[in-house]
């Protein structure tokens, strides 16, 4: 028996079968034809309510004035951290820190370490003010954008809970007319 | 531990601990950089924390305890060993500050000293 005899149909039937190695990169092959998507797209059994927050950054939350009235460094870094998505401002002395959490309600935040937890209403949202959640210098408000979605805001100068919860209070009325 | 570099320093004064402005301006900065990042570190660790994902099943919740009781909550904690951290970062700044006066102490009066001296022998 020839080489080619051999190789021939060997090529034949691992090309029928699709053995053709994948793509660096590229997602995990589809062999559905391709069909726009409204016209074959069902609805996600348990699609969550939109809370209109996909489209707000957590640094777009504090402009950099505001930011800087705050006593932190305009500079704000972002990251998206298990699915939370935040915004840093902070010096070696301290700062504050965004988050935007689509996923839990206030009511569903573990605030069992702080030292108290207030509920207060600012502006047009429901808010939960929880202070030293990890020890003393810390000092968050989290408001309720829905029922299953936060943001919050969290001040941090290590071992000052007064000027800490000076500055969340303040970012938070920065922070509320922007939420939807 | 709070306290005792930033002790040590000011107790050993002139005769003690000194380090010349350059080098301490250089480790200042760096000691900066550390304390900025830290202090990241705590904020996202304490964002993390109040959020421990409690899903419904058993499972989901043990783990989640697990995590945030990692993260947080005694003294063995990441939060906790962070901060305390943060701490001694703080001191060592300050002990480098009183070191580097210590240093231009030193100088200044080996320079008087030595004027002092050019003085007596010109006389």
């Amino acid at each position: 028996m020839s080489l080619r005899s051999i190789l021939v149909p060997l090529f034949v039937v691992l090309t029928a079968a699709g053995c053709s190695a994948p793509e660096a990169g590229a997602p995990a092959a589809a062999s559905a034809p391709s069909v726009p998507p409204s016209s074959q797209a069902s609805p996600l059994p348990s699609a969550a309510p939109s809370t209109g927050l996909a489209t707000i950054e957590a640094c777009d939350l504090l402009t950099a004035q505001e930011v800087n009235s705050l006593g932190a460094p305009p500079q704000g870094r972002a990251e998206e951290v298990l699915g939370l998505r935040r915004c840093d401002w902070g010096g070696m002395e301290g700062g504050v820190s965004t988050a935007i959490d689509e996923e839990l309600g206030i009511d569903e935040l573990v605030l069992s370490d702080a030292s108290s937890v207030t509920e207060i209403t600012i502006g047009r949202h429901q808010a939960k003010r929880a202070v030293e959640t990890s020890g003393p210098g810390y000092c968050n408000v989290f408001f309720a954008v829905g029922d299953s979605a936060n943001v919050s805001v969290l001040a941090l100068y290590l071992n000052d809970t007064p000027r800490a919860c000076a500055v969340a209070d303040q970012a938070a009325v920065l922070i509320e007319p922007k939420l939807p | 531990m709070a306290g005792n570099l930033v002790r040590a320093a000011q107790l050993g004064g002139v005769a003690g601990f000194a380090v010349d402005t350059d080098s301490a301006r250089e480790m200042i900065f760096s000691i900066g950089e550390v304390r900025t990042q830290l202090q990241d570190r705590l904020r996202r660790i304490n964002d993390l924390k109040v959020r421990a994902r409690l899903g419904d099943l058993p499972e989901a919740q043990s783990i989640a305890e697990l995590d945030a009781k990692v993260a947080s909550s005694d003294h063995q904690s990441l939060d906790y060993v962070l901060a305390r951290f943060a701490e001694v970062l703080e001191e060592a700044d300050q002990a480098l500050e009183i070191g580097m006066r210590n240093y231009e102490q030193i100088e200044t009066e080996a320079e008087r000293n030595i004027r002092r001296a050019g003085g007596e022998i010109s006389t």
